[in-house]
């Protein structure tokens, strides 16, 4: 059999064992037809509705920082690039409490932005719009300068050339980027719960919803199995375009006053959040004075015994230090040896719902007692192998294959070619991937939320979220601080080590 | 000879510490103070360890865990909760040998003791004086109101007793009243928690709460909660044993437990609930808003919580 068959079945096994079992107890196929009718049709059409306005606000948004980060190598470039970090290590919970913090300022209060679309769309732009500028800017790397050349030279001005050069070039790009966006923002949460309220509940409020609440899990399963349909059929849609096998070549162009001055507004605009979740880690919202109690608090043993904060920051460092390793090891293998089918399945993932993934999980323990830190590990493979496939994929796939050959020919095995030919040339993007995988596990928060591992392994962002719902502001805010800096140090390093090769 | 003697002490003591018994209790997550609070005081008395955990959603967790229970005994079960696990057949009937305790017969949530009475609380309306220029005192002064009030989903449990409590204020034409409130409410919040803290923050000066919130705040402070004229609401928890092949006789004794004074107490001192036996609460108390009317909801809405359920998220969607 295969290499790629194997790991795509062992792959499919992982995600559809629990559901099944699941299934196979709690669902009644006459729950699936209950469901058609028209509170069904209106959480669809509003899922959609913020999920399209989202990904389209954070295109806009982004396309002029890509435009910078494309021509301009500078510290601020540095800075936009970083903020690709953002949607990864910022953790939900954080970004609610800020913007419900902001929103509520006195100038801002009258505006009425908190509880409504408005929320909704400007938190999700500001996690989605560095994925954006990834994308963006990656494709417009990868137009090659010498096609621009023969265009000025046959007296195409500059229209011309953007609108039949450079778009169609770099529109697989937006595509790709807004097929993830899209997903992210349709299944988004805690964004949607906190910022928008019952008015704006999607499919995955919704799916949360019925199992926590009413506890109707067949409702539920018929809600997960409409919501895969729908993010299966988009992401096959995102598959069919086909990217330009291109290469990144440096560019150096002038930018406008415009193009600074905007992205630096940007810069302010994504940093800002961060730096006011920083503040509030110190300033006491009640009595308007500055003070060190809450990160003292953190670190003190008695609040320890009822805040497992220290405890939750190392198990979530631990599991994701090594479900990362395995997402990328697999993700790589499977690059190695990819069929036709891969793409499908990896990306069929997408579709499920992190609640409904949580719950399946919660069920096989208490059917098989598969240990729970299994089975967390397992959830968070399973939602991270897309975005580690996504970030590897044109690397891998566009490994010179001469050089590999050559390795062949000299006598080396696989191993040694990965180890002396492909690791040395693939370490940069590897550790960049591992790195983000990290980030995003560390802070997920949907499937940990589902599981209520509290009591059994305290997580971070649960943990995080308990301080929160306690009254525990200052306490919660200092925490996401030192959750930034945990991951910002790690992020930093490869930009560091990045700047000293250069130099 | 001395070696045979000293295998099956081992295997003596293997045996009494394998077959010493944990009861597992399953608690609402604002709850696990009690495993603190009484853990040690079970065990000294009966020499039985007591596992408390915190778990959201308690009524859906008991299905899932039907086929096979991990819980022995499940605290924080409502009126309609005991209904639905009735029907689900998750929870076993037992009457504590304590039972006697239990100060009045309004608390009984089921007369065939499939749950335990524990406690009891009071809806009311959490306000923040300095944000309101009058301060309301009945349910028709809240439909005044302009985005000031803060109201819980009704898929959580404070959002649902809230409901109930308009039901059976308003009977029939209750969905009308909400229809009239829906102008002056500011937002949904998730849960309790949640909607807690955004009260505490300032988003809004109401909140749909407890009667013994006040309790959170010092005497002085502009917090100070009321009870709608129309009549106040108490719902009562209950705690049930998990139904199971073989149920501990630890269970049975932790559910003796909890109407004796030990936990009663606890429950008043660090859950802000009223105790269901005859212990003498702290001068505090005395704060908490009261309501000489009580109203009731009628078995017949219980039947019907669902459906009503239903159609007020779809009018608070509108």
């Amino acid at each position: 059999m295969k290499k790629a068959s194997i790991l795509n079945i062992g792959y499919l096994i992982i995600w559809i064992f629990p559901i099944y079992i699941f299934g196979r107890d709690f669902f009644d196929f006459k729950d699936l037809m209950k469901i058609i009718d028209r509170d069904t049709l209106d959480l669809i059409i509003i899922s959609f509705k913020q999920g399209i306005l989202s990904s389209v606000l954070a295109f806009i948004v982004a396309i002029i920082p890509a435009y910078y980060v494309t021509y301009k190598k500078s510290f601020l470039s540095t800075l936009i690039e970083g903020t690709i970090f953002i949607p990864f290590f910022f953790p939900v919970i954080s970004t609610v409490i800020t913007f419900s913090l902001v929103f509520n300022l006195p100038f801002l209060k009258d505006l009425g932005i908190l509880y409504s679309l408005k929320a909704i769309l400007i938190a999700n732009v500001f996690y989605n719009a560095p994925l954006f500028i990834k994308y963006l800017s990656l494709g417009m790397k990868r137009i090659p300068n010498e096609l621009l050349e023969a265009g000025l030279e046959c007296g195409a001005n500059k229209w011309i050339i953007f609108t039949k050069i450079k778009l169609p070039l770099i529109l697989p790009q937006i595509f790709r980027g807004f097929f993830l966006v899209f997903t992210y923002s349709f299944t988004s949460f805690g964004i949607v719960l906190s910022l928008g309220g019952l008015k704006f509940s999607t499919l995955e409020v919704e799916i949360v919803n019925s199992l926590m609440g009413n506890a109707n899990f067949s409702r539920m399963f018929a809600l997960g199995i409409v919501q895969f349909i729908i993010l299966t059929g988009v992401n096959i849609i995102g598959e069919k375009i086909v990217e330009y096998e291109l290469e990144e070549n440096e560019k150096n162009e002038d930018v406008s006053l415009f193009t600074v001055i905007y992205s630096y507004l940007f810069i302010f605009f994504e940093f800002g959040i961060i730096g006011i979740n920083l503040i509030f880690s110190f300033y006491n919202y009640y009595d308007k004075k500055f003070s060190l109690r809450a990160f003292i608090n953190l670190f003190s043993p008695k609040f320890n015994e009822k805040y497992p904060v220290l405890e939750s920051i190392i198990n979530s460092g631990l599991i994701a230090m090594v479900t990362a390793f395995i997402v990328v090891i697999f993700t790589y293998l499977l690059l190695k040896s990819t069929s036709k089918f891969s793409t499908y399945i990896i990306f069929s993932t997408l579709g499920i719902s992190s609640g409904f993934l949580g719950i399946t999980l919660v069920y096989t323990n208490i059917i098989y007692e598969i240990p729970h830190i299994v089975l967390l590990i397992g959830g968070f493979f399973l939602t991270t192998v897309p975005l580690a496939y996504s970030f590897m994929y044109q690397y891998i796939k566009k490994f010179p294959l001469n050089i590999l050959e050559a390795s062949s020919i000299d006598g080396a095995n696989k191993l040694q070619t990965f180890l002396y030919i492909e690791l040395p040339m693939l370490k940069e993007i590897l550790i960049g991937t591992y790195l983000q995988i990290f980030a995003v596990i560390y802070a997920e928060f949907t499937i940990t939320y589902t599981m209520q591992l509290g009591r059994y392994l305290p997580l971070s962002s649960v943990v995080n979220y308990n301080l929160y719902t306690n009254k525990l502001f200052l306490e919660s805010a200092a925490m996401s601080s030192l959750n930034i800096f945990i991951i910002g140090i790690l992020f930093m390093v490869p930009y560091i080590r990045r700047g000293k090769n250069l130099n | 000879m001395k070696k045979s003697i000293l295998w099956i002490l081992m295997v003596l003591l293997g045996v009494t510490s394998f077959s010493k018994e944990k009861v597992v209790v399953y608690v609402p997550g604002s709850m696990t103070f009690l495993q603190e609070e009484v853990g040690q005081d079970f065990f000294d008395k009966t020499g039985i360890e007591v596992e408390i955990i915190g778990i959201k959603g308690i009524p859906a967790r008991l299905k899932l865990e039907k086929r096979r229970p991990k819980a022995d005994i499940v605290l924080g079960l409502s009126e309609i909760n005991v209904i639905q696990a009735k029907k689900d057949g998750t929870i076993a009937s037992y009457k504590p040998k304590t039972s006697n305790k239990i100060m009045k017969k309004e608390y009984m949530i089921d007369d065939e003791w499939y749950t335990t009475p524990f406690d009891f609380g009071s809806l009311a309306i959490n306000a923040n004086k300095d944000g309101l220029k009058n301060m309301p005192k009945s349910f028709e002064d809240l439909k005044k109101l302009n985005k000031q009030l803060i109201i819980l989903d009704p898929n959580s449990f404070t959002g649902q007793e809230f409901m109930m409590w308009t039901v059976a204020v308003y009977g029939e034409n209750w969905l009308e009243f909400w229809e009239e409130l829906k102008p002056a409410i500011k937002t949904t919040a998730p849960g309790w928690s949640e909607g807690w803290a955004k009260f505490t923050t300032n988003e809004a000066p109401l909140m749909v709460g407890y009667a013994t919130s006040d309790l959170y705040f010092d005497e002085k402070s502009s917090y100070k909660s009321f009870i709608p004229s129309e009549g106040g609401y108490i719902y009562v928890q209950g705690a049930s044993i998990v139904a199971k092949k073989n149920i501990k006789d630890g269970a049975k004794l932790f559910m003796d437990y909890i109407l004796e004074d030990k936990f009663q107490k606890a429950m008043a001192d660090k859950n802000y609930m009223l105790p269901v036996t005859d212990i003498k609460l702290g001068e505090e108390y005395k704060r908490v808003p009261t309501s000489a009317k009580v109203v009731r909801v009628k078995p017949s809405d219980l039947e019907r919580i669902e459906e009503y359920k239903k159609e007020l998220i779809k009018l608070l969607k509108k």
